[in-house]
């Protein structure tokens, strides 16, 4: 158990709690679309699959380490230097903690509030983020249910409604581009929308059960998310077709274009309040987790009192992390994967690596 | 300004006295660490002062030092 916080949930919950995570995602589809446009959906598909081995890594740690959390596994593994790899972690969160800020504030002060300085929506939107994340871990996730029946439900309603709009065709082409291409797709979206469930790896000794059922709900949970975001693909790619390279927010354009009979019309709203409610859980869990890292770094009593100050320090640090739109979209194609991989899987193999050796020369 | 203060004096005041009141010295060191990171953090961005990106960095390092890219050049 850790010192600061003594949630739990079962595992069926944590299914829910990774599949959340990972459909607060497609707010950032432009990063891969940019790529291979059209066969994106392929991408999502071996990006999973690339995933599995990171996933297995995450299992090993798992079980070589039970009811411990990443932090401590750091502690345990690298001894002084671990409370610096946790920082390092620490500071990852922040990262992605902080795009996803980035991210609700222009996707809000373009389509929704234009004329609200983005500094008041972020403010409004980090307050509520940090007092949820303030209450813990058991109360964060406790409606994550509820999320997920949202979502799902608007996704597969949209999805049936926009079916008019919908040509077969815009799926043609199939493998017509470089290979290279195909492989840097998956590497952003294995890193991106599923590669951020790392984070759950803080959370592992909150999880009640035996390590079999938290694996397998660790899988479950991603099935689940992906499933979501290839739906979500592929009814964006159906209805835009080539247009869905221009448009910045893709699902939000696919829902405008719905007009049933003039009466079922301007449901974006609908999806703009479900991605505002997917990412507020999104960016609770990534300052939760960096209030529960430093409070365990530095060995503290409590994570609660930090809370709203890394959430302060998120919010500028989403001001300052890039300055113009173009540059995060480059950073997204391009550099993000990388920062990503490093942390999520060769951090982690180095961890494992090391603590096999190290119980190696014990015994 | 004002206003950045007032927010400041708010978080402050929500939690401070519990730190104060039973919490230990490694807690009240670790909070005022990190409060003063975030308002002098967000005294910069009010005042307009450009705050070097850490993301940036690391873009730098891994693109142009260490040569990994997507990109070709």
């Amino acid at each position: 158990m850790i010192r600061q916080e003594k949630g739990s949930i079962t595992p069926n919950h944590f299914i829910f709690c990774v599949a959340c995570f990972i459909l607060s995602s497609p707010l950032v589809q432009a990063f891969y679309i940019s790529i291979i446009k059209q066969e994106s959906w392929i991408a999502i598909i071996a990006g999973f699959l690339a995933f599995i081995p990171v996933l297995l890594l995450y299992f090993s740690l798992i079980k070589s380490f039970p009811q411990k959390n990443l932090i401590q596994i750091n502690d345990l593994v690298f001894g002084k230097t671990g409370k610096a790899v946790s920082l390092l972690y620490i500071w990852f969160f922040l990262t992605i903690g902080s795009l996803n800020i980035r991210d609700v504030v222009s996707f809000v002060s373009i389509n929704i509030l234009p004329e609200t300085p983005p500094v008041v929506i972020g403010i409004t939107f980090i307050a509520v983020c940090a007092w949820s994340a303030r209450s813990g871990f058991e109360t964060l996730v406790r409606h994550v249910m509820f999320f997920i029946f949202i979502s799902f439900l608007l996704i597969i309603s949209s999805t049936l409604i926009s079916i008019n709009n919908m040509n077969m065709e815009n799926l043609l082409p199939v493998f017509s581009q470089e290979f290279a291409e195909y492989a840097r797709a998956s590497h952003v979206v294995a890193a991106i929308p599923i590669g951020e469930i790392f984070i759950f790896l803080l959370f592992i000794p909150f999880v009640t059960g035996k390590h079999a059922d938290i694996k397998k709900a660790y899988f479950f949970g991603a099935l689940i998310g992906l499933a979501g975001i290839l739906i979500i693909f592929l009814r964006d790619i159906l209805v835009l077709g080539d247009a869905i390279t221009i448009a910045q927010y893709p699902s939000f354009e696919t829902q405008r274009l719905i007009d049933v009979e003039e009466f079922f019309t301007r449901l974006e709203i609908f999806y703009a309040l479900a991605i505002i409610i997917m990412l507020f859980y999104k960016t609770s869990v990534i300052i939760y987790a960096a209030s529960l890292g430093i409070s365990q770094v530095f060995n503290l009593s409590g994570f609660k009192h930090i809370t709203i100050s890394i959430g302060a320090i998120a919010l500028i640090y989403s001001f300052f992390v890039f300055e113009t739109t173009a540059e995060n979209l480059e950073w997204g194609v391009d550099t993000a994967s990388i920062f990503s991989t490093l942390f999520q899987a060769v951090i982690p193999a180095i961890t494992i690596i090391v603590a096999k050796i190290i119980k190696r020369s014990g015994a | 300004m004002i206003l950045l203060v007032l927010i400041f004096i708010i978080i402050a005041a929500i939690d401070l006295p519990p730190i104060l009141k039973k919490r230990g010295r490694a807690d009240v060191i670790a909070f005022s660490v990190i409060y003063s990171m975030a308002f002098i953090l967000s005294l910069l961005f009010v005042l307009d002062i450009k705050i070097p990106s850490p993301a940036k960095g690391f873009v730098f390092i891994v693109r142009d030092v260490l040569g990994i890219s997507y990109k070709k050049h």
